[in-house]
């Protein structure tokens, strides 16, 4: 399990207080309405009135953040993956199938969650909004009272607080459907939500596309004629760094006298450094490239080596492992193994690890 | 420990802060409310004649008559203005909605208490203002026939008799030299007392008003004491006011904004109430609030006899109402701490006279006018129709089944007279009635439901026990019976609410089959 953070702050903040303005509204409406008797008819107008107008700044905020960020795209009705999406959750969820969609910081909505926001958001809520504003006019302003007009805009109203209602009470349902029943919840308080790990690198590698989807958006030559020359340098020469870094890095481990070494998944030698060969070079294992990892060592250790590469081929780290290896002269000498998995298309491919020399 | 500080910062002290502001902040507050202490009462200046000093007042009076010729001695022209008064003339000039100009009053406008004056002169007339209106040749163009005294006795003891003479007992010479402006208690001698006793008619005037306590009239309460010319102002004798069983027409009229200007509360939603509602709605939330009022008159069981002897019982229906019989007037109900009815009022009534057919049942004597279609069009500046509170008289009356006319029965007479309360004869009664009103009688009689409506104006109650906003701003609204228009609290459309039951029913139902089905197959899983 991973945390990916996928909420800011101001994200969270609208969306608590919308919470907050849309429960208290639905409270003291329905009081309005003559549904029931809780606070007195005029403690729930004037609350009622006061959360609406606080309402109507917050979408002002809302909009503007949305307009701003871009973010108004995520909330665009799609037909791409909509029928996985309901056979995920008409089937799927109950055979512990994975989410066919994944939720990252620049797209966060399902596509039945796109649909159904977007109605919240550019639909039923602007009604209600407007409807709102014509029934305090109607309602409270002496040139504009009329009675007539107040009917069907107080049905429209209340039509849609039920419709409200109803979306309160699937959405707090449907937060459970998460990686574990609270993640929804705790991501939209913390900000980070838990999730798989394989979720949480569709979510880092949709984040760097993103980001680079940014860097590469509207560059333009002296002559206005769009160029990614620019972009493209920037790029390799990220890539040389990132490069320049791993070889570094490689130096690094060779002067620190730690071993490194590049197992496949069918237990295979595909690289190892020279220090790794100097602690070897007392055995006759040779070149290793393409050998198995089991040759030359005792029944004893080839049990334990396989036990440990079963354990990360399952998607574990080890570390500090003690392992022996033969010399010639007949004498064991032993070495600290730690290692991980590999991975190539989201599944493992096999690992990799360092030997620290304990003889 | 950072983590819960970034939550407490961009979660709850928000919401927190939010929330309360939401909840306590009250925009509806006017900015210069008016201010209720500044209310001016007319400051009378002390009265300006000592009238016991008067020597045309040191007399030995012998009629009220003779009163009157003192007094018209000095106060010379008014007599002539009172006798353009309804007091004096039982009727007065109005105009119908249709412009038709009618003579209203007592004299000619039958009602469902004890239906008219006409042949029943004797009895009514200890309530004119005039002497000898029982009798049978009343000269209403003979100043001295006014009865000033009913009106300016100052010392309590003045009473009229049958025919509208001074009882034996009144001191008239002492009377009369301790006459001043007229009091609750002049107006009350006859105005509390309408339809034969104490609060029958109006069940807002009653005599419990000359001494009560603020929850009963924050007016006319003993520590106020707000007399009625206060606000029914008077100039040369023309009395502000209108009763509506026998008034049609918007003008004249009493109204609380006389004092209290057209925005008087500190809120201004309440003020905006003020187009569409009269301040007696929410201001006179019970009436009768002391002794009880008639609230339903059958006269078709009248006549009974116990042992060949008319009779008279009562029964209590409830703590506030109680059931009645009598041989001479048949069924009726009292009751008290009534809450009123809610009519659309412009200021317009049509009433229904001798003359007219009945056409419907229950009939309804005077129809209140108006709607709230009255208020629909912004540009009219007027928006005439203000719901008011009414008390609802009910009850079956003679009528003339044949011409399908109201008949005017002979009720109060010497036996042989044809009087109902002596002979028990309806239709001896009705002809006699009629032939002295001066219509026809078919010879054929039947009784019809009738309806009258009394606007409430008086016992106005302190202003914490004034209508809340649920009271008409809910489910059980009592403004449940006035239709056209959509008010907040009480009206709902059936179809949108059964759907949107329905819609939420629906989604927790799918929620909880679905989370089932989750638990079961992670089960399974496992």
């Amino acid at each position: 399990m991973k945390k990916v953070y996928i909420y800011r702050r101001f994200e969270r903040f609208w969306h608590w207080t919308q919470t907050l303005i849309i429960l208290t509204l639905a409270l003291t409406g329905f009081e309005v309405h003559g549904s029931y008797n809780l606070m007195g008819f005029e403690k729930a107008v004037m609350i009622h009135d006061n959360a609406a107008y606080t309402y109507m700044a917050l979408l002002l905020l809302i909009f503007f953040w949305l307009f701003i960020t871009g973010e108004w795209r995520m909330y665009m009705p799609t037909k791409k993956k909509i029928f996985k999406q309901v056979k995920y959750y008409v089937h799927g969820i109950f055979n512990d199938e994975e989410h066919p969609t994944h939720k990252t910081m620049f797209n966060k909505f399902n596509p039945l969650q796109k649909a159904t926001y977007f109605g919240l958001e550019f639909i039923i809520i602007p009604l209600m909004v407007v409807s709102g504003f014509l029934y305090i006019y109607f309602a409270d302003s002496l040139l504009g009272h009329n009675g007539y007009a107040l009917e069907p805009i107080a049905f429209i109203h209340v039509g849609g607080a039920f419709i409200l209602v109803g979306f309160i009470i699937a959405h707090v349902y449907l937060t459970t459907t998460g990686y574990k029943p609270l993640s929804a919840v705790k991501a939209m308080i913390t900000g980070w939500e838990e999730m798989s790990d394989e979720e949480a690198e569709v979510a880092v590698r949709a984040n760097i596309h993103m980001l680079m989807r940014f860097s590469q958006r509207k560059i333009m030559n002296a002559e206005g004629v769009e160029d990614d020359t620019l972009f493209d340098e920037s790029l390799s020469q990220e890539i040389d760094h990132t490069k320049a870094m791993m070889i570094d890095f490689q130096k690094k481990l060779k002067e620190s006298n730690v071993g490194y070494f590049k197992i496949d998944i069918n237990g295979n030698y595909i690289e190892v450094n020279d220090v790794w060969l100097k602690l070897y070079s007392t055995t006759d294992i040779g070149n290793p490239i393409g050998k198995h990892m089991g040759l030359n060592r005792t029944e004893e250790d080839k049990k334990s080596v396989e036990k440990i590469f079963n354990k990360i081929l399952q998607g574990k780290t080890v570390t500090g492992n003690l392992v022996g290896r033969y010399n010639v002269d007949g004498s064991v000498s032993y070495h600290t193994i730690s290692a991980s998995p590999t991975y190539k298309n989201n599944k493992v491919s096999g690992l990799e690890g360092y030997i620290i020399d304990k003889s | 420990m950072k983590k819960f500080i970034q939550i407490l910062l961009v979660i709850i002290i928000p919401e927190i802060i939010i929330f309360s502001l939401i909840a306590t902040y009250n925009p509806d507050i006017v900015t210069m409310p008016f201010d209720n202490s500044k209310i001016q009462r007319v400051q009378k200046d002390s009265f300006p004649a000592d009238h016991s000093k008067f020597e045309e007042l040191q007399k030995d009076f012998k009629t009220g008559q003779e009163v009157t010729e003192a007094c018209i001695e000095c106060h010379t022209e008014r007599g002539k203005e009172f006798m353009k008064n309804e007091h004096w003339k039982w009727v007065k000039k109005d105009t119908s909605i249709t412009g038709e100009i009618l003579e209203l009053g007592k004299e000619n406008v039958p009602n469902n208490f004890c239906i008219g004056v006409n042949s029943n002169e004797k009895l009514c007339s200890k309530c004119h203002a005039g002497y000898g209106y029982g009798g049978e040749n009343f000269d209403f163009t003979d100043q001295n026939n006014i009865d000033c005294l009913a009106c300016h006795d100052n010392t309590g003891t003045y009473k009229k008799g049958k025919g509208g003479d001074p009882a034996a007992s009144v001191d008239l010479a002492m009377v009369a030299q301790h006459i001043g402006f007229p009091n609750k208690e002049n107006c009350g001698s006859c105005h509390y007392k309408g339809g034969g006793g104490n609060n029958v008619k109006h069940g807002d005037l009653e005599i419990a008003l000359n001494s009560c306590s603020r929850e009963v009239d924050v007016h006319m309460n003993k520590d106020i004491n707000i007399q009625c010319t206060e606000c029914h102002t008077t100039h040369n004798h023309n009395i502000s006011g209108n009763v509506y069983t026998v008034s049609t027409s918007n003008k004249n009229r009493t109204t609380c904004t006389q004092c209290h200007t057209t925005t008087p509360h500190k809120s201004v939603t309440l003020n905006n109430h003020f187009a569409q509602i009269a301040c007696q709605t929410c201001h006179i939330p019970t009436y009768a609030k002391v002794n009880p009022t008639k609230v339903d008159w059958d006269w078709s069981t009248a006549g009974k006899m116990r042992d060949g002897k008319p009779y008279h019982e009562e029964r209590e229906i409830s703590e506030d109402s109680t059931w009645e019989y009598g041989s001479k007037h048949g069924t009726g109900i009292f009751a008290k701490n009534l809450e009123p009815d809610y009519v659309w009022f412009n200021g317009n009534s049509d009433i229904h006279m001798f003359d007219d057919r009945i056409t419907e049942s229950p009939l309804v004597l005077n129809k209140l006018l108006g709607s709230y279609d009255d208020n629909i069009e912004p540009s009219d500046p007027e928006h005439p129709s203000k719901i008011y509170p009414v008390k609802i008289m009910r009850g079956k009356q003679i009528y003339d089944y044949n011409y399908k006319t109201l008949i005017q029965p002979h009720t109060f007479g010497p036996k042989g007279s044809g009087a109902y309360w002596s002979d028990f004869d309806w239709n001896e009664s009705a002809r006699t009635g009629m032939n002295k009103l001066g219509k026809p009688y078919s010879g054929k009689f039947d009784f019809v439901a009738t309806e009258s409506y009394w606007l409430l104006n008086h016992m106005v109650s302190p202003k914490e026990e004034s209508l809340s906003c649920e009271n008409c701003h809910s489910r059980d609204s009592r403004l449940a019976k006035l239709d056209g228009f959509y008010l907040p609290g009480r009206d709902k459309n059936n179809y949108i609410e059964i759907g949107g039951i329905l819609f939420i029913i629906i989604t927790v139902l799918g929620v909880m089959a679905h989370s089932a089905l989750r638990i079961l197959s992670k089960k399974k899983h496992i």
